[in-house]
């Protein structure tokens, strides 16, 4: 195996020759392929060092290679390249002392998979959200990725990404491949999904060849994820909470796949796996009227991008939701629009988040009704109650009373959770008062515990009432990893 | 003064009194409420249906290639 470091402006003159003689790609295609690593590593941080490593043996690759492309009449290698990045210079033997070592986990920023496939070159990669340059923070669903570099194991947190190899896997596949990776590396009752188990679980209802892939519509797709264990929901355009719900499901830290099509015939799927901050704040708008003359306000109506891995694009492009396809010079995608989604739900969460919310709304008013609440920005999004505890016993604001509180409350799995918050306590990402209502109860909405204005209505010592309680504000809870 | 410590989480909870105007808003909050949510979630379910009916037929039939 050859190894060897390089910066990163080396690396296209670098990378020419290991194409043609590695690879056999003719001069054209190695170019070519040059180029695109070029274009993938555009806009990436500056200075930053790059290991070259081949052969590679990639589990991904090597599933479609098995399956697909050794069935080919033309020579296929079957081996691949791979590039890890370090933030600063670092020498070979750094990866064998122990002190260097751990500067050199601590510099990884992640790693790119290049197949033998002219044309299609950007395989499995993993990086960090700062591998790119960018000007705002970035609020990411991640996962941790493992790889072993030059003999050193190193971890790197980011959402896997591919692009798509046309043949094997087109975007269907290759979006639920990132799903399920991401998934995987994060909860160990899901299974990574490799090309060929994905063709395996539609195969008994396949009434055509998997292979070329013609695609997979999205009854197809949610059977996938169904089989391997998710409580899948799919949603369209014309529902009232269309976006609202996108918004709120990627705030849980759950990557939707979103549909985007035009009327050119274009029919794609992203993974919408984050978004950017707010920034400077906008006027927020109206929710609710309250009886009392309060206001609520909607916290996902604030103007923001949303972060897709798209394996036509490189991972972590901002998109607006009302024009996913902007990013795209090609003229074929102008226009798209995103149609549908498939959510990728714990079994057990029977609540979705528009009904969530129609009921945590619902609720605020009817406390409003007898105790007159102030004005509040609503953030809606779904919890595992572990995690949401988790930041409850960390948090630095609430006082141990109030921990002890909600900390006894017996939950669900997983929990629908409203933070209300005053407007001016947004910019500081604190809020002020907790709705929290069971992910589970279908029939009978079921609000396990509310803390709004030094008041707590819930279940206390085994008897509901109503209760005071100092609350100052306190610091929001984030499911999403900041960058 | 040195503060005590707290071996339990109900000594914690023990120091949480009701409230003033407990019994109108538990009244309100928790049984009236609660009594109402399930008309809200049938008609929540109804309202959803239509929104969808038309549509859901048709979003089998796309298949996702680009």
């Amino acid at each position: 195996m050859s190894f060897e470091i390089k910066p990163l402006a080396q690396v296209p003159g670098t990378l020419l020759p290991i194409f043609q003689k590695f690879f056999k790609f003719d001069s054209v295609q190695s170019v070519q392929a040059v180029a695109r690593v070029v274009d993938f590593l555009k806009d990436c941080q500056d200075d930053i060092y790059v290991g070259i490593e081949y052969p590679y043996v990639d589990k991904l690759y090597r599933n479609s290679y098995y399956h697909y492309w050794s069935s080919k009449f033309k020579h296929y290698h079957r081996d691949c390249i791979r590039l890890s990045f370090f933030k600063t210079t670092l020498t070979i033997t750094d990866f064998y002392e122990d002190e260097s070592a751990k500067k050199v986990k601590a510099d990884f920023i992640g790693f790119l998979v290049l197949r033998p496939i002219a044309g299609r070159i950007i395989g499995r990669n993993i990086l960090t959200p700062r591998f790119y340059k960018k000007s705002i923070d970035y609020y990411v669903a991640i996962t941790s990725g493992h790889a072993a570099i030059n003999g050193l194991k190193l971890n790197i947190w980011g959402f896997p990404h591919s692009s798509q190899d046309t043949e094997m896997m087109v975007c269907a596949e290759t979006s639920l491949w990132s799903i399920m990776e991401y998934f995987s590396h994060r909860y160990p009752d899901y299974k990574s999904l490799l090309p060929r188990d994905i063709h395996k679980i539609l195969a008994a209802n396949s009434n055509f060849r998997q292979i070329p892939s013609d695609g997979l519509n999205i009854g197809q797709m949610s059977y996938v994820l169904k089989k391997i264990g998710f409580g899948v929901k799919r949603h369209i355009e014309t529902e009232k909470e269309f976006f609202n719900m996108i918004k709120m499901y990627v705030e849980s830290c759950i990557p939707i796949m979103a549909i985007v099509l035009n009327a050119k015939g274009i029919v794609h799927v992203m993974n919408i796996i984050g978004r950017t901050d707010f920034g400077k704040l906008g006027v927020f708008s109206v929710m609710e009227n309250l009886k009392s003359g309060a206001v609520l306000y909607d916290y996902f109506e604030q103007p923001t991008e949303y972060l897709v891995v798209d394996d036509n694009l490189n991972p972590y492009r901002k998109i607006s939701l009302t024009n996913p396809t902007s990013n795209y010079s090609d003229p074929r995608f102008a226009g798209c629009r995103i149609y549908a989604t498939i959510i990728p739900l714990y079994p057990k969460v029977y609540i979705e988040a528009d009904k969530a919310k129609t009921f945590i709304i619902d609720h605020i008013r009817n406390i409003d009704s007898v105790y007159p609440l102030d004005n509040y920005v609503v953030r809606i999004f779904l919890s595992s109650s572990r995690s949401y505890k988790d930041y409850i016993a960390k948090n630095k604001d609430l006082p141990p009373a109030i921990k002890a509180l909600i900390i006894s409350i017996s939950m669900p799995k997983f929990i629908w959770i409203a933070e209300l918050a005053t407007p001016d306590l947004i910019e500081k990402h604190q809020c002020c008062g907790l709705v929290l209502m069971d992910a589970t109860e279908l029939i009978k909405a079921e609000i396990l515990a509310t803390l709004i204005k030094n008041l707590y209505i819930g279940i206390l010592n085994d008897k509901a009432g109503a209760y005071s309680v100092t609350l100052p504000p306190f610091e929001n809870f984030h499911n999403l990893k900041i960058f | 003064m040195n503060e005590q410590p707290i071996y339990s989480s109900t000594q914690l909870l023990n120091q949480i009194a009701p409230a003033q105007n407990g019994t109108a808003i538990t009244e309100e909050v928790l049984n009236r409420w609660s009594s109402e949510t399930e008309k809200k979630v049938e008609q929540f379910d109804l309202d959803k249906s239509q929104q969808t009916a038309a549509s859901i037929k048709e979003l089998d039939k796309l298949v996702i290639t680009a």
